[in-house]
């Protein structure tokens, strides 16, 4: 299949490959998903840090992330950094909340029983939090993947000249309608394939997981 | 769990000093990041003048039957395919090719059809909150217990009675749960085909003070629909605990006979 369809210009071809190319603002999710691993960590472990920064948290977890584009667009302008602020500040809260409950979940004995080996708390977190954790963190991960996309699209349709959410909406008001529903699909076999890549990532990290589990269910 | 959230408290009032302070000495540049009394102000003058009450009441215009829309449907095509597999089957590739797409991207699509209105918003708001509420009313109902079901059969009871004796209880905690999450989704894309393609109500307020550069407008809207949003929340799951109070009383008793 060489031949594109001819209602899509070369232009317009250049313009859906660098829409698509613009997914990297996902970027705004790699920065997330270290803030909201790391605060997650730190206040399920430190009782203190939670009863410092819950509040905060709680406070501003119900503002929809959508009505902060604008206040994004005052203070970065439309460009690349306010695009990955709004993906960040998205995928912030899912990556928290889960990695804080699954943090607070880890079996209390376990960690009395390293505390009373003597194991510092570093050594708790690395050898005990952690890995006990990750089904949990890697869920609130696989949640903020979906969130990133679809904020990624939202900002590009209110403010900016290139990605694939601008794309879409400059098709559909030229009236290109092969052309809009071409990059609809993309963008669903794009968070279709995310999602994918995310669960057999997720299987094949945590297979000591699911294997440790069905050891116990099994002697 | 008790804990103090004092220490908590403190650190947002001295955030808040912080921004105060900046913003009144001009480090930070008042057009952007107004002083935040100047915002709070700007807020009660914003609602005793019924712009912020009016801007809600059209968003909220659109979000109620949107909301509602996606609740029949989806709970009641939940239960359908929770307990009938020939429809399970019929339907499920479908409701999986249609989930992953981003709910935002469909907003163009669904100008084309419908324009800019509000039968537009209303069907987006009704698209987003659909998936959730169908797939936590399904997996409510395929979890229930098979010996319930039985029971229900050896008395001869017919599907009608069944449905609402037996299936729709047991599977209320789960449905209450897709429901609640919808609320938040809902509120979401109401936002945002407002901030697309908008005409009033309070995603619009706020995009129209950021291009007229009202800065304390911008926050005003921002804050306030932070705690529609919270309040949205704990109203569904103060209901859901009242609702479904006699739920959890029938746990317990099965746990301690």
């Amino acid at each position: 299949m060489s031949s594109p369809p001819e209602a899509l210009s070369p232009a317009d071809q250049q313009k859906f490959r660098t829409g698509l190319g613009r997914i990297w603002h996902a970027a705004g999710f790699s920065l997330a998903a270290c803030l909201g691993i790391a605060t997650g960590v730190v206040m399920g472990f430190y009782r203190p840090a939670f009863s410092l920064l819950e509040p905060l948290i709680e406070m501003l977890r119900p503002i929809p992330t959508v009505a902060l584009i604008p206040v994004a667009i005052l203070l970065l302008g439309i460009d690349n950094a306010m695009k990955i602020f709004v993906i960040a500040w998205a995928c912030f809260f899912p990556v928290w909340i889960n990695t804080l409950e699954a943090v607070r979940a880890v079996d209390k004995e376990l960690m009395d029983t390293a505390r009373t080996f003597r194991f510092s708390d570093p050594a708790i977190l690395a050898k005990i939090v952690l890995p006990f954790a990750s089904p949990g963190i890697f869920t609130g991960l696989r949640i903020s993947v979906a969130f990133a996309l679809i904020l990624a699209v939202i900002s590009e349709m209110i403010a900016g000249e290139t990605g694939i959410g601008r794309f879409i909406i400059e098709s559909e008001m030229a009236f290109r309608i092969p052309q809009m529903y071409a990059g609809v699909f993309s963008l669903a076999i794009v968070g279709y394939g995310l999602n994918r890549i995310f669960l057999l990532a997720e299987q094949r990290i945590l297979r000591w997981h699911y294997a440790s589990a069905r050891a116990e269910i099994v002697s | 769990m008790r804990h103090s959230r004092l220490s908590g408290i403190v650190l947002v009032i001295v955030l808040l000093a912080i921004c105060e302070a900046l913003s009144r000495s001009g480090i930070v540049a008042k057009n952007y990041v107004p002083p935040v009394t100047v915002i709070l102000q700007r807020g009660f003058e914003l609602f005793a003048s019924g712009v912020l009450p009016t801007a809600f009441l059209d968003t909220f215009k659109r979000l109620a039957p949107g909301y509602v829309y996606a609740a029949l449907l989806g709970v009641g095509l939940g239960i359908l395919m929770g307990s009938i597999p020939r429809i399970y089957r019929l339907f499920n590739t479908l409701i999986e090719l249609l989930r992953p797409l981003p709910s935002a991207a469909i907003i163009p699509v669904i100008m084309l059809f419908l324009g800019l209105g509000d039968q537009m918003k209303i069907f987006v708001i009704a698209w987003a909150s659909f998936f959730p509420i169908l797939l936590s009313t399904m997996h409510g109902v395929r979890s229930i217990e098979a010996t319930l079901i039985d029971t229900a059969r050896t008395f001869r009871f017919g599907g009608a009675r069944t449905l609402l004796m037996f299936v729709i209880p047991a599977a209320s905690p789960q449905i209450a749960t897709g429901l609640r999450l919808s609320v938040s989704l809902a509120l979401i894309l109401g936002v945002t085909t407002e901030l697309v393609a908008g005409e009033n109500g309070i995603g619009f307020l706020i995009l129209q003070a950021q291009r007229s550069f009202r800065a304390a407008d911008m926050y005003a809207g921002v804050v306030t629909l932070g705690i529609v949003g919270y309040l949205l929340n704990w109203a569904f799951v103060t209901l859901e605990s009242q609702i479904l109070s006699w739920h959890r009383g029938m746990t317990i008793r099965e746990i301690v006979p």
